[in-house]
């Protein structure tokens, strides 16, 4: 999903979401949403350990491999911090910790690939350009070429919502489909809009008759150009009328 | 507390919500940016403190935000879009005694996280010491020191350290030059590849009189970045961090800082050179630090192998076999490349054993990078004994270094290539050469170009 920087890019993540989550009886879909802005999710082994927690998966233990005396990497990569004393040793690439991440996902592509014929799963990057090209790499190669690129028509799908093009270097495959928002709506667009308020409105019961839900709708629409005020008139007018 | 004086515009969403919202709404929106980020319990929670008077009711005014652009979902928790967040945050400060009580409510309930999350849906970054430094500051800006705890080996838990204080810095409640807010802003950058901001702030942290460890490492940081183009600067400020680490009693930042002096120093008083990491060796090995020990053993072996090759060999070889014992692989393949490198011209046999295991550990681990420099070297000695292998393996090489969009590898494999090609097919390496020339201009590298340009004249293909 693309937008230019002002489109209704976070709107229509939020609904895409809502949809994926409430409107697919019997098999609603697990979301697992990555953000850069989340630090829980910004960094790859971040995001790592948000898909166990929203996978509700068991912890991972690693074996301990011994590093030095008093010293263990890898026994207990589930914990919140990981503090290694006074390390000035940012830049090393560890190839011990190489090795925990790559059996950790390995866990993961196992457990999704058992899971996602019941139940499907969707991972969706919202401000996808923002991410650094390593983390979405990471993802790229341990998680979606490890084992669920064999699952996108049955069950696992990957969303990205983004303002700007992505990293051309992260060579993502080749999308089944790109959906660019446009700013503000069009006459087409505009009528759907209408007619989406206008069903939503009979659907909660505020109108009984669609003639003036429509009204009410057209009304609604022609003080908005496109969907990103109009979403959060709408949320205003909810949060008066359930008051 | 100064509120800054820039104060962002409200987004037009924001303003189109505010315009229906129900009364009392822009104080409740104002309430929420206190947190980071919220769950729904939270929220109702602080609405209801915004509110408590008034007659907006949380649960449904929560609820109906789901919906607006500006709120982003994460999982099972949210928080507001970056400009109205910052709009938000200004709306609060207005109002000293809302945002007192929503800081201190959320001070409180950073204590006993873990229990209290058993009874209430509390935000993950409650548990966090960025999260105790953020709200405590935000009460009394004196105690932006506690930003000094959320510095971690996590690089999550810096950046959100990082962005709770950079949002206090833009607010005017703490100065730029904090030590421990601009640390982890710098430290967040570095880790994040951003090197030429993140050393300006270190550079401006490592200048300080204070006695800290902050001071210390953007002292280690920012000398070691400098130690080629100004080693005299590069060596008193690595001096500077050792001194500091010493007031500390942190004797694995010595040990640290000690291999760096004798990197820095090799070249100007190689005695001294040598003191600093046979001293980083020993404390390394009084506090256990067997990859440290590792590391300083594989300097050593480098630095010493004109003068005492055989301890540097030795040196080199225990190196290794800390390495294989430890299970760093990636350690083992730099020290391999290096010992056969060292070996080429004494003993050419265990030379090319030693780089085909490096190659070998590269591949396994999948260091491109590491691969493309052992390919070249292993072309270069093979170069007298089998030329087509090493031709096969330069061109491996530079297909790697392109892979990698490392321009000075692939400069540097394509003047090997050139200078190879040069009697079998000097239009092909006619082209090397001149590619080599065109990545070293690109890189600004002088010295790269005076070399291309050296083979090119020695060979006749240029006249100048």
């Amino acid at each position: 999903m693309e937008s230019s920087e002002k489109g209704p890019l976070e709107e229509f993540a939020n609904v895409f979401r809502s949809a994926l989550e409430h409107q697919n009886e019997p098999r609603p879909w697990r979301i697992v949403q990555f953000n850069p802005d989340d630090s829980q999710t910004r960094y790859f082994d971040a995001m790592v350990r948000q898909i166990e927690r929203s996978l509700k998966m068991s912890a991972y233990i690693a074996s301990p491999m011994v590093l030095g005396q008093g010293s263990k990497l890898g026994s207990d990569l589930n914990a919140t911090t990981i503090s290694i004393e006074n390390s000035f040793n940012i830049e090393g690439d560890d190839y011990s910790r190489e090795v925990a991440r790559e059996a950790r996902c390995r866990r993961i592509v196992d457990f999704l690939t058992k899971m996602c014929e019941k139940e499907p799963v969707c991972f969706l990057f919202v401000g996808a350009g923002e991410f650094l090209p390593q983390d979405l790499r990471h993802f790229r190669e341990l998680i979606w070429d490890a084992g669920l690129v064999d699952f996108q028509s049955s069950g696992v799908m990957v969303v990205t919502f983004s303002h700007r093009a992505l990293d051309q270097s992260i060579s993502w495959p080749s999308p089944d489909a790109t959906v660019c928002l446009a700013d503000n709506y069009d006459e087409e667009s505009r009528q759907h809009a209408v007619e989406d308020l206008a069903n939503q409105l009979i659907l909660e019961g505020k109108y009984t008759m669609p003639e003036p839900a429509t009204a009410y709708s057209t009304g609604v629409l022609d003080s908005h150009a496109g969907p990103a005020t109009l979403y959060a008139t709408l949320a205003a007018i909810a949060s008066r009328m359930k008051q | 507390m100064t509120a800054s004086n820039h104060r962002p515009a409200p987004s037009d969403r924001l303003r189109a919500f505010l315009s229906h919202a129900p009364s009392g709404s822009a104080k409740a929106l104002a309430i929420l940016s206190s947190a980071e980020s919220l769950t729904d319990w939270l929220a109702e929670r602080l609405v209801r403190l915004a509110s408590k008077n008034g007659k907006l009711y949380a649960k449904p005014f929560v609820s109906a935000l789901h919906t607006c652009g500006f709120v982003v979902e994460r999982n099972g928790e949210w928080h507001f879009s970056s400009s109205e967040r910052s709009y938000l945050v200004h709306s609060l400060l207005q109002n000293k005694l809302l945002y007192g009580a929503a800081h201190n409510e959320l001070l409180a309930l950073t204590q006993n996280y873990t229990q209290r999350s058993s009874e209430f849906d509390l935000p993950y970054y409650l548990s966090l010491p960025a999260a105790v430094a953020y709200h405590s500051t935000a009460l009394n800006p004196e105690k932006s020191y506690l930003y000094s705890a959320a510095y971690s080996a996590d690089p999550s838990l810096t950046w959100l350290g990082a962005q709770l204080a950079k949002e206090q810095i833009e607010i005017g409640l703490i100065q730029k030059a904090d030590i421990a807010a601009s640390f982890l802003i710098g430290m967040s950058q570095y880790r994040e590849g951003k090197k030429n901001d993140a050393l300006q702030i270190l550079k401006s942290i490592a200048v300080s009189d204070e006695v800290r460890l902050e001071v210390a490492i953007s002292a280690h940081l920012y000398g070691q970045s400098i130690r080629h183009h100004d080693p005299v600067a590069a060596i008193a400020l690595l001096q500077k961090s050792l001194v500091l680490l010493e007031s500390l009693d942190d004797r694995f930042g010595q040990a640290q800082v000690m291999h760096t002096l004798g990197q820095a120093l090799w070249r100007i008083d190689s005695k001294s050179a040598e003191t600093y990491l046979r001293k980083s060796v020993e404390i390394g090995l009084e506090i256990g630090r067997q990859q440290h020990v590792s590391d300083v053993y594989h300097t050593l072996g480098q630095v010493l192998w004109k003068t005492q090759k055989k301890e540097a060999e030795q040196l080199l070889r225990m190196s290794i076999d800390i390495d294989s014992e430890n299970g760093n692989q990636s350690g083992l393949a730099k020290v391999l490349h290096t010992l056969g490198q060292k070996l080429r011209s004494s003993n050419p046999k265990d030379a090319e054993a030693f780089l085909r295991q490096s190659l070998e550990i590269e591949r396994q681990v999948g260091s491109r990078y590491g691969q493309a420099q052992v390919l070249h070297t292993l072309a270069q000695h093979l170069l007298s004994s089998d030329e087509r292998e090493a031709e096969r393996l330069l061109r491996e090489s530079l297909a790697l270094g392109q892979v990698t969009n490392n321009m000075r590898h692939q400069a540097i494999v394509c003047l090997t290539l050139g200078k190879l090609l040069q009697a079998k097919n000097p239009v092909e390496a006619i082209q090397f050469f001149k590619r080599s020339l065109q990545l070293n201009q690109v890189m600004e590298s002088r010295e790269g170009e005076r070399l291309v340009l050296r083979e090119m004249r020695r060979l006749g293909l240029i006249k100048i």
